[in-house]
């Protein structure tokens, strides 16, 4: 393992790669910053642009732009009351009333500070346990990885947000527009309906742009409020972010809150499905509740900044552990990041650290090259970034759907990539508001040929029996697992309901 | 419950029509393997949980809906000097969607530059508040990012872009 570190390192410490690191997590943080663009957005949109580079350029930038965005969050929830990102949206609820009090300078600190250890800790969870997870997973046959995915797939749709049945029916469309195309093993064509364009399916790359930025574009254009700027209301010297810092003793009494809300995010992260947007709401609620002063929660006070953004900057480790490990995304960036590894030509599953060890560490490295960066240009950068936040919308919301069209576009140079971009979009927009969650679509899409190509196979070994997939102890574990969380999800949603209806009745 | 049940309950009606159509167009898929599971397995199978789950939620829709009848009657009434400016802003997400259709259309033939200009020209100031149309400041943000994103992504990272009638 060692020597994989070492040349893990080797392979990203050039000037060329650092360079697409510090690019990226720049990039990164200004998608996080400003409301309305997320990490998923920016790693969507520089996703094609990574075409052309070889696999450890590649996850350089995307890297980068992963740690940037999953970072940049907390300067508009400090300072504007206003979440960069959902993942920092509990950064609000003590952030910015710090910044009331002409503390913001402190509140930076705390976050650029937890968010740094945080993150460094995640990731060096990651490394530890990826590759025996992997190992593990080798043992795996065809029963096993139908079965895991299922399970990924019933996870995804039980924990995501609101109804069970409309995350479990976002995943059959999925599975459906991964159906399109060639099948798996005979390669007979599907659901075309005649269309030349689709006999190889639908072009990843198209799917989850349109899906994610397309359909965020639209939904902010909804309102035309958000898309005058708050930020230019702001002045940046009544902001007083001058006294940058936060003392050493300070963040000694926080260690168990920093440690509490780390493991947190970390195991968020490691679950699929869900993510910073979750972690950092758990986590500021459990600070609160171990705390010997609850009441003060809310009006400023660093336990609630520290809870957010240790959180949020842990699960980036854990998300993708999954994915390194499994081949089975933890969140919408990794999925991302899953469709990088496949534009690469890299197989995503098990097989991935043993067959591709120096890419896997190259992006390893690429982490803890990010996360250094983040604290430095956000020290550096401070002054920048808040004036980032006085850009007037109208005029980057178009630049972004110009790109989303490049991005589509550029890859095949086919129309019909661009125009399913536009379908997928509107495909998300409509999801978005009839409320039915975006992410398990996009599993689905992504999980199944793994699912579908498991099961055939499987059922070729087994000469057309079911049973296998029950009788192997693990797959059948796997299975279980994936009835057990829709049963526990259906009865969360029943209690909900009750005490939603006893509310009303009261 | 704010959640518009009349919504859900069109929606599931769609989704249903959705999966008769993928389940008869899985019986057009001719195996080639000999196995009895052939490539129209799955896909029926998702399509037959696909109508038996957009059912399920129609049901539970049209109960709701029934349940709380009159909760909602209320909300609407509440809600209804709201939309006429909800009018206005479907307006904006219908005329984007047109002029990202229409861009889409002259991309090939007048290039990306021009057409890349031209739509964000347009999309900019269709977006910015009517006070803050400044001509000048549109255009030139339309020229300035078309031509940089252009050459960046040409030049740089060696995507192809169509260069139509300038190129």
């Amino acid at each position: 393992m060692f020597d994989l570190i070492i040349e893990g390192f080797s392979l990203v410490l050039n000037f060329h790669t650092m360079l697409l690191i510090l690019g990226g997590t720049l990039l990164g943080l200004m998608f996080g910053l400003i409301p309305g663009l997320s990490a998923t957005m920016a790693v969507a949109i520089c996703l094609p642009i990574t075409y052309g580079m070889g696999p450890v350029e590649g996850f350089a930038l995307l890297i980068g732009l992963y740690i940037g965005g999953s970072s940049g969050g907390f300067i508009p929830s400090v300072l504007l009351n206003l979440p960069g990102t959902p993942s920092s949206v509990a950064t609000t609820f003590d952030g910015y009333p710090m910044a009331q009090k002409g503390l913001a300078g402190r509140a930076f600190g705390i976050s650029i500070i937890t968010s740094f250890w945080a993150g460094l800790i995640s990731i060096i969870v990651l490394v530890l346990v990826a590759e025996p997870l992997a190992k593990f997973a080798l043992n795996f046959g065809p029963f096993e990885f139908f079965a895991v995915a299922l399970l990924a797939l019933t996870l995804i749709s039980s924990l995501s947000e609101g109804s069970l049945l409309k995350a479990l029916i976002a995943a059959l469309l999925g599975l459906t527009f991964a159906f399109v195309g060639s099948a798996p093993i005979d390669a007979y064509p599907r659901f075309t309906f005649g269309m030349n364009e689709l006999s190889a399916g639908f072009n990843m790359l198209p799917v989850l742009i349109g899906i994610f930025a397309i359909s965020e574009m639209l939904k902010i254009i909804e309102n035309k409020n958000k898309i005058s700027t708050p930020g230019s209301q702001l002045n940046i010297d009544q902001a007083k972010i001058k006294g940058l810092g936060w003392p050493l003793k300070d963040f000694w009494k926080q260690k168990w809150n920093f440690i509490r809300s780390t493991i947190i995010g970390l195991g968020i992260g490691i679950l699929p499905g869900i993510g910073g947007g979750t972690a950092n709401l758990v986590a500021y609620g459990t600070a609160k509740k171990q705390s010997k002063y609850p009441e003060k929660f809310g009006t400023g006070i660093d336990d609630g900044v520290v809870a957010s953004e240790a959180s949020n900057n842990a699960t980036i480790g854990g998300d993708m552990v999954p994915l390194i490990s499994l081949g089975i995304p933890g969140d919408t960036v990794t999925a991302m990041l899953l469709g990088g590894l496949m534009l690469h030509g890299l197989q995503p599953g098990p097989l991935l650290i043993e067959q591709n060890g120096p890419i896997v560490y190259s992006i390893y490295a690429a982490l803890f090259i990010a996360n250094i960066f983040m604290v430095i240009l956000l020290y550096l950068g401070m002054r920048g970034f808040v004036k980032m936040l006085s850009i007037e919308k109208y005029y980057l919301y178009p630049i972004i759907i110009a790109l989303c069209v490049v991005g589509a576009f550029g890859v095949n140079n086919r129309l019909f990539d661009a125009f399913a971009l536009l379908g997928f979009g509107i495909l998300g927009y409509l999801m978005v508001k009839t409320k039915f969650p975006l992410v398990p679509l996009i599993l689905g899409f992504i999980l199944g040929p793994l699912l579908e190509t498991n099961l055939r196979r499987g059922l070729q070994l087994s000469d057309g029996s079911f049973m296998p997939f029950v009788t192997e102890p693990i797959s059948g574990l796997f299975l279980l697992a994936t009835v057990l969380s829709i049963v526990f999800s259906v009865i969360k949603e029943r209690k909900s309901r009750m005490n939603k209806s006893a509310n009303i009745a009261g | 419950m704010h959640e518009n049940k009349s919504v859900d309950m069109i929606s599931s009606i769609v989704l249903i029509a959705v999966s008769i159509i993928l389940f008869i167009a899985t019986f057009s898929f001719r195996a080639m393997t000999v196995s009895d599971i052939g490539p129209e397995f799955l896909p029926r199978i998702v399509a037959i949980t696909l109508f038996i789950l957009s059912i399920s939620l129609f049901i539970k829709a049209y109960v709701q809906k029934k349940k709380e009848g009159e909760i909602q009657i209320a909300e609407e009434i509440e809600s209804v000097p709201q939309k006429e400016s909800k009018k206005e802003i479907y307006l904006l997400v219908i005329t984007t969607l047109i002029l990202i259709v229409l861009y889409l259309i002259v991309l090939p033939s007048l290039g990306f530059l021009i057409a890349t200009t031209v739509y964000l020209y347009i999309q900019i100031y269709l977006m910015a508040p009517a006070d803050k149309r400044n001509h000048i400041k549109i255009g030139l943000v339309s020229v300035l990012s078309s031509t940089i994103i252009y050459f960046v992504f040409r030049n740089v990272f060696y995507l192809m872009l169509p260069s139509g009638i300038l190129g």
